[in-house]
This record gives structure tokens, sequence and C-alpha cells, in this order.
């Protein structure tokens, strides 16, 4: 008994972490405008879509400013990165999160939204 | 006002004692309602009050916490590690020990972080930027250590990597709210149950009775508890989890008491000194913290001292609370039928999960529980399970270097 079990535990486990990889990389939440994101949404992901209005580099980080024409919300990209994101159309997926007192998004994912 | 911060710690005291008793029930959803709400409570009250309700509820949910992991096996990302020795006792008949011992760690860490509180004031904005530098390298040395002083090193690799796998699609799946809940949910509690169910395992007589750790013991896992409570406290991604592995590994055989005793003292520390990062950094580095910085955006050293002394004050009642709801669940439990309890707590743990984090949870929830049952079956420790914390952390600080 205690070995079939520990056969099903090792299927089960490798199966479920496979699929829950597989998921987390392709189910993504309702797009929403920038002004429907509100302080109780502090962790939930989000995906938005608008124009970087403003880039800033920082040493380990660059700090994306975009706007979808309801408002405006700065996105921080980690990590360091030599492309440029003024003036294009992004689709962003991230976390919302808060740094003195302002909201902003955590970013997961970052593409040409054309 | 001396009134007004009063009630605010008895009110926090019964929130903590709720949101602690209460699987599923964070103390943070508590502070984001309360803060939701502030508009009302602030045209009765003064923010100081709130922050004194919010460090109440927090210290005591420390305390209270351990009594579902160790009596149900129910636990949260703090307390997951109470849950083997925590059962392990309690299958000898030492469950209501078994919380004292976690009890007394939550006190004396308490009294030892408002005894250092000056010194960390003085001291974390000196230690904190080479501690953000240095995190992935220690918890890879710690990580590293923990496989290799096990038996079977692969197996410990192997379910260090893929619940660190887990892990992390689990943290980066955008659909799936409060992630942590199924996770810890399954990989510690809902396997140990559904081991408890599928053996039929039997819950001797419950004694009351203490168990006593000598004094030496006492001091070196008291001492190592703060060592770690302060590498983790003042950085963001890590808490009272990664502090007990990184305790843990500093002494090659802990005994099981000890090891409960350091985790109510990691816990309790690491809760506090969030606090004082508040105030010695100005970052906050528990969800909690988060909205004390928001009431007191103007955090003053006063402030700190008022709120520091209001957890003490909670946690020296907390003590007494823990231990009656302890007493209670070790005479309640003697009357039920163990193996449909476990299975009535696993039914729980689904719904819960379903309520918070929706029906992609139970996935979540029985590759967790998988996890957790092939350690059992493979012999080894349920600690590299903490991969799913810790891999997630180290690639997090890797990619910030």
């Amino acid at each position: 008994m205690a070995e079939n079990l520990l056969k099903i535990s090792f299927a089960v486990a490798i199966l479920g972490t496979l699929a829950i990889v597989f998921l987390s990389n392709n189910l993504e939440p309702k797009a929403v405008p920038i002004s429907g994101i509100n302080e109780r949404m502090i962790d939930e992901w989000v995906n938005i879509r608008g124009k970087v209005i403003q880039e800033t580099d920082l040493e380990s980080m660059k700090i994306l400013t975009i706007d979808d024409g309801t408002a405006s919300i700065n996105a921080v990209l980690m990590g360091k990165t030599n492309s440029s994101f003024r003036g294009v159309n992004v689709e962003i997926l991230g976390k919302v999160t808060e740094y003195r007192n302002e909201l902003e998004i955590e970013i997961s994912r970052i593409k040409n939204a054309a | 006002m001396l009134l007004e911060i009063f009630l605010a710690l008895l009110a926090g005291l019964m929130a903590g004692a709720f949101t602690g008793l209460v699987p599923g029930i964070h103390i943070n959803l508590v502070a984001m309602l309360l803060f939701a709400s502030s508009a009302f409570f602030l045209q009765i009250t003064s923010p100081i009050v709130l922050a004194a309700f919010i460090v109440s509820m927090a210290i005591t949910h420390t305390f209270l916490d351990f009594v579902p992991s160790i009596f149900l096996g129910a636990p949260d990302e703090d307390t997951a590690l109470s849950v083997l020795p925590g059962h392990r006792m309690l299958l000898k008949g030492q469950g209501y020990a078994a919380v004292r011992l976690t009890i007394i760690g939550c006190f004396f860490g308490l009294l030892i972080a408002v005894a250092l509180a000056s010194f960390f004031i003085v001291t974390s904005p000196l230690f904190y930027p080479f501690l953000v530098k240095a995190m992935a390298f220690i918890l890879i040395g710690i990580s590293a250590f923990l496989i290799l002083g096990e038996n079977k090193k692969f197996w410990a690799f192997f379910v260090f990597i893929l619940s660190g796998i887990l892990g992390y699609a689990v943290l980066n799946f955008p659909v799936l709210k409060q992630p942590l809940f199924p996770l810890f949910s399954g990989l510690f509690g809902a396997s140990l149950l559904s081991a408890s169910f599928l053996q039929n395992v039997k819950i001797p007589e419950q004694k009351i009775q203490n168990v006593v750790v000598g004094k030496s013991e006492m001091k070196k896992t008291l001492g190592l508890s703060i060592i770690a409570s302060s590498m983790v406290s003042f950085l963001p991604g890590v808490g009272s989890s990664q502090a007990a592995v990184i305790a843990s590994s500093f002494r090659k055989r802990m005994k099981e008491k000890s090891f409960l005793v350091l985790l109510g003292a990691v816990n309790s520390i690491t809760m506090l000194l969030s606090f004082v990062a508040l105030y010695s950094i100005q970052k906050p580095r528990s969800g909690v913290a988060v909205f004390v910085g928001k009431f007191l955006p103007a955090f003053s050293q006063q402030q700190l001292w008022l709120l520091l002394i209001v957890g003490l004050i909670a946690g020296c009642v907390s003590v007494f609370l823990a231990l009656f709801f302890a007493k209670t669940f070790s005479r309640t439990l003697m009357k039920i039928n163990y193996r449909w309890l476990c299975f009535g707590i696993l039914v729980f743990i689904t719904a819960i999960s379903l309520f918070l984090s929706g029906p992609l949870s139970l996935l979540v929830l029985v590759t967790g529980a998988a996890i957790g049952m092939l350690t059992t079956y493979l012999g080894i420790k349920k600690i590299h399970m903490m991969g799913s914390l810790l891999l997630p952390v180290i690639l997090f600080y890797l990619a910030a270097l």
C-alpha cells in the first residue's frame, strides 16, 4: 500500500506542478482601465493596456509611466534592460503595489500591444 | 487617549484570537477592512488608536495561530513547520505541551525584540544594504546545507526544486487570489491530514502537562531566533518561515521541543521587528505594517514605543488566551473521532480555499498534498518543502543584484 501511495503521490506531484506552471503562464486576468485601479486591489494581478509616456532608468530597474486615456500609473520593470518603451503602446501584466503612498504596478510581463 | 488605546488593545486581542484560531482568515484582511472603513473610524478616534488595534491584533495572532496548526493540522505560511513536530507530540498525548512550547517561544521572543528595539533602530539602516545584497547567497547556502544534511540527498533536492517550481508558479499565478493558503494547506496540512485519515490514526488521551526545555537549550534557541529573525525582518519577501529555516540550519540536530520554541520566537520577533523596520528604514516589512504606515505617515519614535508597549501587553494577555484555547482543544479533541475530524478539516480547508482563491486553488491544494505525502513516504524532512518560498525569494534577490 505504501509503495502504491508513493507512486501515486509522485505522479500527482509532477503532473500537478506541470499543470500549474502551464496555467500560470497562459491564464490572465481581464484588462482593466487604469482609473479602475484602487487601494483595495493591492497585491492583486491586473492586466492594463496603454502608452508609455515616460521612462526612467534606475540602477536595477526601469520605471514606465503608462497612460491609457482614463488615468496614468507607474509600472516597475525589475532588472537591467537596454530596450526602450517610450511612446510604445504596451500590454502589461503585473501586481498592484504601493510605494510612498502611490499605487504602482510591478511588471511580470510586458509586450507590445500593437 | 489612554482609554481609547486600551479599548483598541482589547479589540485587537479579540480580532487576533479570531484570525489566529480560524484557518484561512488573515490579519492583513482585517487590517485592510479597517483601512477601507477608516473614513468612519477617524471621525471617532485618532490614527494611533487604529495602529494600536492593528499591533495588538497582529501580536495576538502570532500566539494563537499555532493552536489550529498543531491540533488541526491547518497551518498558514508562518506556522507550517510546526505541523509535523506538533502532530508528533499530539500523537503522544502532548498537544497542549506542544502549543505551550510555541507560546514560550512567542513570549520570550517578544521580550527580546522589545529589549533590543533600540539596538535595531540604530543598526538596521547600517546592515540593511549589506543584507539586501547577501540574502540570495545566504538562502542558497542554507538550502544547500539542509539538503546535504539529509540521508537521501537526491530526493531532498528533488522535493526542494519541485516545491520551488510549484511555489514560483503559484505566487505568479495571475488569476489565483491569496495563493499562500492553498499552497501551505496542501504542502503541510492536507498531506498530514490525508495520511492520518488513510492510516486511521488514533489520538491518545491529551494530558494537560508542561514540557521543560533546559535553560542552556532555551538560551541557544532564543539566541538563534533573534539572529535569524533580524536577518529577515528588514528585507522584503522574507519572513518568519525563512527565519525558522535559517535558524534550524545553524544546529545540526535540533530537538523537536526546542524547534517549537524557535518557531514561536521567530514568529513574534519578525512581527514586532516589522514595526521597528517601518520606523528605522521607513519600509513596511509585513502586511500589517503597511497599514500602520498608512495610518501614521510621519511615524515617530514615540509612536513606535507606544505601539511596542501595546504589543508587549497584548503578548502577555495572549499567553493566557493561547493556553486557554489549547486546553479547550485538548479536551474537545478526545471526544471526537479523530479520523472523521481529519476528514472534516480537509473538507473545511477545501471550502476555504475555494472561497478565498477560487476553483483553481483545488489543483494547488492537491498538488501540494501530493508533494507532502511524497516526503512522508520517502522518509525525508518536510522542511525541504520550504523550497516553495525559498526558491522564489532567491530568484527575486538574484534578479535585483
